[in-house]
C-alpha cells in the first residue's frame, strides 16, 4: 500500500525509517504545541548530600546516567511513594 | 489542528477501540485524521496494518517523539489528531494530556476502574488541567451500572460524557478485520453510539458546552 504524505511524515517524525514523500499537503490551521518549557527545581543542601549523589552516580549499577537524570529518577520514586503520577520521562 | 488524548490507568477499558472508532467517524465526516499510538503494544498500529486503507493515518511512536509527530501531523495537513495511550505509563498520560485540546478518559463501570479516577485527576493536574471528560465505556447493556458510574465520576468532580459506549460485539468483530463498528455494522447500535460520541467530542473541541447536546443517553 502506498503511504500518503501525511502517513509518511508521521512515520518520519516518529523515528521510523524514512520513506519517500512525493507530495506535501498544504498546511492548514496548525496549532502544533511548542516543545515543553523546563523549570528549575533546586535547593541548597550540605556538601555531604552532593557527595552522596556523586557516589550514587559512580555506582557500577549506574549505566551512564548523569546527575540530572538520577534526580529525575529520584523524583519519580518520591512520587511513587506518595501515590502520585511519576512525571519524569527521561527525555528532558 | 485539534488534538484529542484518550487516557486511562488500566488496560482493557477500551481506549484504543474508542480512539479508532472516533478516528473513523472523523474520517467519514471528511476530516484528515492522524492517530498517534503511544502504546508499546501498538494495538492501533496493528489495526491499521490489517485495515489496508490509508485513512486514518496511524503511527506508533515513543512518548519522547510526541511533539515532533504532532508537528508533522499539522504540517502534513491533518486537522484532527488522536493520541492513544498505554495504561500504567504516567509519563505518557501526562505528555498526551499536555498536548491535547480535550482529554477523554474511558472507564468501565466497575469499582476497579472508578478507583483510578483519583490518579487520573493527578495526571490532569500535572498536565495543567486541560478540558476533559470521563467516558463510561464497555458498559453492560443490562442494568444501570453506567448511570451509577457516571454519578460516581461526577461526585469526584469530573465532567462526564453523556454518551455511553456499551459492550457490543461489533467493536471486537470490526477490529479483527481493521474496521470500526461503524464500518462493520453501519446501522447497528455500536455505530450509533460511536457517532454520538464523535458529535460530543466535536462540540467539546470547539469549546462548546457539553450539555448543549445531550445525546443518546439511555433512560
Amino acid at each position: 500500500m502506498k503511504k500518503s504524505a501525511l502517513t509518511a511524515g508521521l512515520r518520519a517524525a516518529a523515528g521510523h525509517q524514512a520513506q519517500q514523500v512525493t507530495a506535501t499537503a498544504a498546511p492548514s490551521v496548525t496549532k502544533a504545541k511548542t516543545p515543553p518549557a523546563t523549570v528549575l527545581i533546586g535547593g541548597h543542601y550540605s556538601p555531604e548530600v552532593r557527595r552522596a549523589l556523586l557516589l550514587v552516580q559512580a555506582e557500577p549499577k549506574n549505566t551512564g546516567r548523569n546527575l540530572k537524570q538520577l534526580l529525575g529518577e529520584a523524583i519519580n520514586d518520591l512520587c511513587a511513594k506518595y501515590g502520585k503520577p511519576q512525571p519524569y520521562s527521561g527525555e528532558a | 489542528m485539534h488534538v484529542l488524548a484518550i487516557i486511562g490507568q488500566k488496560g482493557g477499558n477500551g481506549k484504543t477501540t474508542t480512539a479508532l472508532g472516533v478516528a473513523v467517524e472523523a474520517v467519514l465526516a471528511g476530516r484528515s485524521v492522524a492517530v498517534i499510538d503511544l502504546d508499546p503494544q501498538t494495538t492501533a498500529a496493528n489495526w491499521s496494518d490489517r485495515r489496508g486503507k490509508e485513512a486514518p493515518s496511524v503511527v506508533s511512536c515513543q512518548v519522547s517523539r510526541l511533539g515532533q509527530v504532532l508537528e508533522a501531523a499539522a504540517k502534513g495537513g491533518a486537522d484532527f489528531a488522536i493520541i492513544d495511550t498505554p495504561g500504567k505509563s504516567t509519563d505518557a498520560l501526562i505528555a498526551a494530556a499536555k498536548a491535547a485540546d480535550f482529554v477523554l478518559m474511558p472507564i468501565q463501570p466497575q469499582l476497579y476502574d472508578i478507583e483510578t479516577l483519583g490518579s487520573l485527576k493527578d495526571v490532569l493536574t500535572l498536565a495543567g488541567n486541560p478540558p476533559s471528560a470521563v467516558l463510561v465505556n464497555r458498559a453492560p447493556v443490562q442494568g444501570k451500572r453506567h448511570v451509577e458510574t457516571q454519578e460516581a465520576a461526577t461526585e469526584q468532580g469530573f465532567a462526564v460524557c453523556p454518551v455511553v459506549i456499551f459492550a457490543r460485539a461489533a467493536h471486537g468483530d470490526a477490529g479483527n478485520i481493521g474496521q470500526s463498528a461503524t464500518e462493520f455494522e453501519p446501522k447497528g447500535k455500536a455505530a450509533q453510539e460511536m457517532s454520538d460520541l464523535y458529535s460530543y467530542i466535536a462540540i467539546a473541541l470547539k469549546g462548546g458546552r457539553h450539555e448543549e447536546k445531550r445525546i443518546n443517553r439511555r433512560a
